[in-house]
């Protein structure tokens, strides 16, 4: 089974747009399915930090023995706009479904069953954040989400975005001051 | 990128005044973009990273179950590859209970009945430093868990960096953790397991061991497969191979958290390295002798980390004791005997091969890359967020430390050469001990030229080529003789061509004359290839530079074209991609000392474009190295013709050298290589004084004050600061130690000082 996907992504590499298509679907329905938990019956209490989870989804995805740097990193760029895309969602559900039940259960910060609010409301307020980043400036917004959705370093977003390590530190320095104004 | 956002990123690491006094210059709505930017910088972005890390955790968190038993569960505090852990609560108003609870990954439900047996015994370990183990069982849905004491702490090593402990402080600090493992191997208890996250420190200062005996439980009965828990950092040979489960893994172990505790690092980085090469060193490659400790414990840390478990301490006991033994400033015993066999280890460890080790590890599969990779990184991430806040306090105790290192490895290198020079002696008897002296000899050769300049190189190297002249005169005809002593030769040439290239030219045409018609032979390998493009290289830009340009651009092309075979054979190898580029910007300095200017950018657009193509990160340094010079040359040269380009590649050089001068791992010629690339810099802006300074003296310090060019360098810098006086005094320093043969570097410093005087003077 690692053959197709590594196959994709040499083809993405070539900047192949349908091949980037292709890929798609299945890498967020690999993350989604760990995500989701509908991998429970083999790993529950499976972590979903996202870092690990891209990691482990390259694993299955593309298999042993395939972990090319650069099909690797294409890769990781893929994962985090899926990655971003889930979190998303879960703390937009969670956000809706936990308005009613919170008021009536008092319990402990620590013995609380969902996220407090803040953190719902933080990721969600830096997507936005991010959304409009990218409307001025896509490519700066990509790396943003790559640093933090797929935990990629410097060195590997250069080699998907094509840029020096150098002109990627310098992006990410600026991104990171403007997303703290934005969200401020 | 806006204007605005270009001068935030000019203004953000400079001082406030500095900042102000540009600001001030700019007009209103453009300062205020900058300003309000400005006030959002930080210098790290954990706050960006913590709101995806929460959301993820919080996002997962809804997948455990709210209860186990009697027992409630928290927020998530742990993770791993075999199970997370759950702060937890006895659920009972009248009683409260703060318990850690750990769940095991469904897929290790097939171990369940082991677990559950191992329970018994490990909860009958009961020792200060052992976190308890509680209570254990299965969930409603088959999960197994544990419940254990919850231990609010420190991992060991942010605790002893963190605090600062001193050397004695940590010492002590280690003993406790090593009895409570005592302890528990009195009970017939192997922890398996030992890293810092599972020896955490409390607030008291007491050591606690997490996880004891759980990694052994988890195996399966035939002791390999899927299931393995460890944590590769950390583990032993024999444990990498899969044997059964023994106190001298744990005495591994501790002598990676001891190396940890004294150092901040693992004795191998294995994080950066793919799995094949991360286990073959943990398997063959001997870890390097620690520095910047007394030398007794460094024998310690050296003994506790023996391949060979049989020559490593015997007991957990046996290691403590001895660290003891130096608390009491007493002869240790591992200094032992061992001499001869550990020199023959150094001698041979370049040259093992390594066969099995693909058929090995088969078992060793998915599973464990996954967990312990990712684990790692997180590991990793965590401790290096220690590391960097405690790095500007270190700052100073780095620099005396760097210094001591310095004296520690040349140490070093003198006594290999003394031990060494005596195997030699017998080196014609047998070709094979030749070789791998050879290639230990160059290793150590390029060691001293680093640490201790050229002059004690030369003389070094001077006494092997005795000896390789010796055999050959033996031998006559003997390849393998001939490559070694045409290797030699092109070491020689290289440390003399620093002092004097001129001089150099006699041994570079002998190394060519030795090596060139092995090149095709069976004696090539890319050993042979590298020695003698170098040769050729030298050699060709000293023949151009003297005159016969035509012939030293042909040598220049015999230099790139040697290196092909290497080059296709390991294509993405950096460090041959670099000596490739090296050979192309001699291409350059020749074509440009002759005045074609045209052909001199191209020679050096070619190699930076190559640089830039194989653009690894600042880990592969060769090729970082070589790409910061590139650009620096390239800049000068296109300066006064292309401004804005030469200023581009000028800043591009920098911020190489900064990147390399930065890295972890940087080393004294780092440092005097980006304090350089300042002074030469001809772009004010682009001058960052402050830091010339700082790095010059961190080169300087590290060599203590021994070598001329480290020193020339500091006095450059310090002239620029406008401080001359000092620049003189410095530079009078490096000359001393210049000798007069070394006519060429001498000139250069003699100039450099003139102009300081001259500056002086004014």
């Amino acid at each position: 089974m690692g053959t197709p996907v590594t196959a994709l992504l040499a083809r993405v590499r070539t900047g192949d747009r349908d091949a980037m298509e292709e890929l798609m679907p299945l890498v967020y329905e690999q993350l989604h399915r760990i995500a989701q938990g509908a991998m429970r019956t083999e790993r529950p209490g499976h972590t979903m930090q996202a870092t690990a989870l891209v990691s482990e989804a390259w694993l299955r995805l593309a298999g042993q023995g395939h972990g090319d740097y650069q099909n690797r990193a294409h890769f990781f760029g893929v994962a985090a706009r899926l990655m971003r895309q889930i979190l998303v969602d879960h703390a937009r559900a969670a956000n809706s479904a936990k308005r009613d039940v919170r008021q009536k259960v008092q319990l402990r910060e620590q013995f609380e069953v969902g996220a407090p609010p803040e953190t719902d409301a933080a990721i969600l307020s830096l997507h936005v954040a991010l959304d409009r980043m990218g409307e001025a400036n896509g490519e700066r917004a990509r790396m943003v989400e790559m640093r933090y959705f797929s935990g990629m370093n410097l060195e590997e977003i250069a080699t998907v975005t094509g840029v020096s390590v150098a002109t990627v530190h310098r992006e990410l320095r600026v991104a990171q001051a403007w997303l703290r104004r934005e969200m401020a | 990128m806006t204007e605005a956002e270009e001068l935030f990123l000019e203004l953000v690491d400079r001082r406030p005044e500095e900042r102000a006094e540009i600001l001030a210059l700019l007009e209103r709505p453009l300062r205020q973009e900058v300003e309000s930017l400005l006030e959002h910088a930080s210098s790290n972005d954990a706050d960006l990273q913590g709101i995806v890390e929460r959301a993820a955790i919080w996002a997962e968190r809804g997948l455990a179950p709210e209860r186990i038993g009697p027992w409630k569960l928290g927020a998530r505090i742990g993770r791993g590859g075999m199970s997370d852990v759950y702060l937890g609560e006895r659920d009972d108003p009248e009683f409260t209970q703060r318990v850690a609870i750990k769940l095991f990954h469904r897929r290790l439900a097939g171990q369940t009945r082991r677990l559950l047996q191992e329970r018994k015994i490990l909860a009958r370990l009961s020792h200060p430093s052992i976190a308890q183990l509680f209570d254990g069982g299965v969930t409603a849905d088959g999960q197994p868990y544990l419940v254990l004491e919850y231990v609010e702490g420190q991992e060991i090593d942010a605790h002893v960096f963190g605090n600062k402990l001193e050397l004695r402080q940590r010492l002590a600090l280690f003993c406790k953790v090593a009895e409570a493992v005592e302890y528990a191997h009195r009970q017939l208890v192997v922890h398996r397991d030992l890293k810092p996250s599972n020896v955490l420190v409390t607030a008291e200062g007491v050591p606690k061991l997490l996880d004891f005996g759980i990694a052994k439980a988890l195996e399966d009965p035939d002791g390999r497969g899927a299931t393995q828990a460890m944590t590769l950092d950390y583990a032993s040979p024999e444990q990498v191979r899969g044997e059964a489960a023994s106190p001298s893994m744990d005495v591994y172990a501790l002598g990676v958290l001891l190396h940890g505790m004294l150092t901040g690092k693992t004795p191998f980085d294995l994080w950066l390295l793919p799995l094949d090469r991360a286990l073959e060193k943990v398997l063959h490659e001997e870890a390097g002798t620690v520095q910047g400790v007394p030398r007794d414990l460094a024998r310690i840390v050296r003994k506790s980390l023996e391949k060979d478990s049989g020559r490593r301490y015997g007991s957990v006991e046996a290691l403590r004791a001895d660290v003891e033994r130096f608390l009491r400033w007493e002869p240790v015993e591992a200094r032992g005997g061992g001499g001869a066999y550990r020199l023959w280890r150094f001698v041979q460890r370049r040259w093992v091969v390594v066969g099995s080790l693909a058929a090995i590890f088969v078992a060793v599969v998915v599973a464990l890359v996954v967990t312990t990779r990712a684990l790692a990184e997180t590991e990793r991430q965590r401790a290096e967020a220690v590391r960097a806040r405690t790095l500007a306090e270190r700052e100073h105790d780095r620099a005396e430390q760097l210094a001591a290192e310095a004296r520690a490895q040349r140490d070093l290198a003198e006594r290999r050469a003394v031990a060494l020079s005596q195997q030699v002696a017998r080196a014609d008897e047998n070709l094979a001990t030749a070789r791998s002296n050879a290639s230990a000899v160059t290793h150590m050769l390029d060691q001293q030229f680093v640490n201790g300049g050229s002059r004690q190189a030369l003389a070094t190297v001077d006494e092997w080529l005795q000896v390789q002249r010796g055999v050959v005169e033996k031998r006559p005809g003997d390849a393998e003789a001939l490559k070694l002593l045409g290797i030699l030769e092109g070491r020689r040439c290289a440390f003399l061509a620093a002092e004097n290239a001129k001089a150099a030219q006699a041994d570079c045409e002998s190394s060519v004359k030795h090596l060139g018609p092995l090149e095709d032979s069976a004696q090539a390998d890319d050993w042979l290839r590298t020695s003698l493009s170098a040769s050729r290289a030298m050699l060709g830009r000293q023949k151009a530079m003297s005159g016969a340009m035509e012939e030293g651009l042909r040598e220049l092309d015999l230099a790139a074209r040697t290196l092909e075979p290497a080059l296709a054979k390991n294509p993405g190898d950096g460090s041959l991609q670099a000596r490739r580029a090296t050979v192309r910007m001699y291409r350059g300095d020749v074509l440009l000392r002759a005045g074609r200017t045209g052909d001199a950018a191209r020679a050096y657009a070619q190699a930076l474009e190559e640089l830039r193509q194989a653009r690894g990160g600042v880990e592969n340094r060769p090729l970082y190295q070589q790409l910061a010079g590139a650009a620096g040359r390239f800049g000068k040269l296109l300066e006064g013709k292309d401004p804005a380009q030469s200023r581009r590649l000028y800043r591009e050089s920098l911020n190489a050298f900064r990147q390399l001068a930065e890295a972890p791992r940087s080393q004294m010629v780092d440092w005097n290589e980006y304090a350089n690339a300042i002074n030469e810099c001809p772009y004010p802006e682009l001058r960052n004084v402050a830091h010339a300074l700082l790095y010059a003296q961190k080169a300087v310090t590290a060599t203590e004050g021994k070598n001329p060019s480290a020193l020339d360098t500091l006095a450059w810098a310090q002239y620029r600061a406008g401080k001359a006086a000092e620049a003189v005094e410095t530079q009078k320093k490096a000359i001393a130690l210049v000798p007069a043969s070394a006519s060429q570097f001498r000139a250069l410093l003699e100039k450099g000082l003139q102009e300081f005087e001259k500056g002086l003077g004014k």
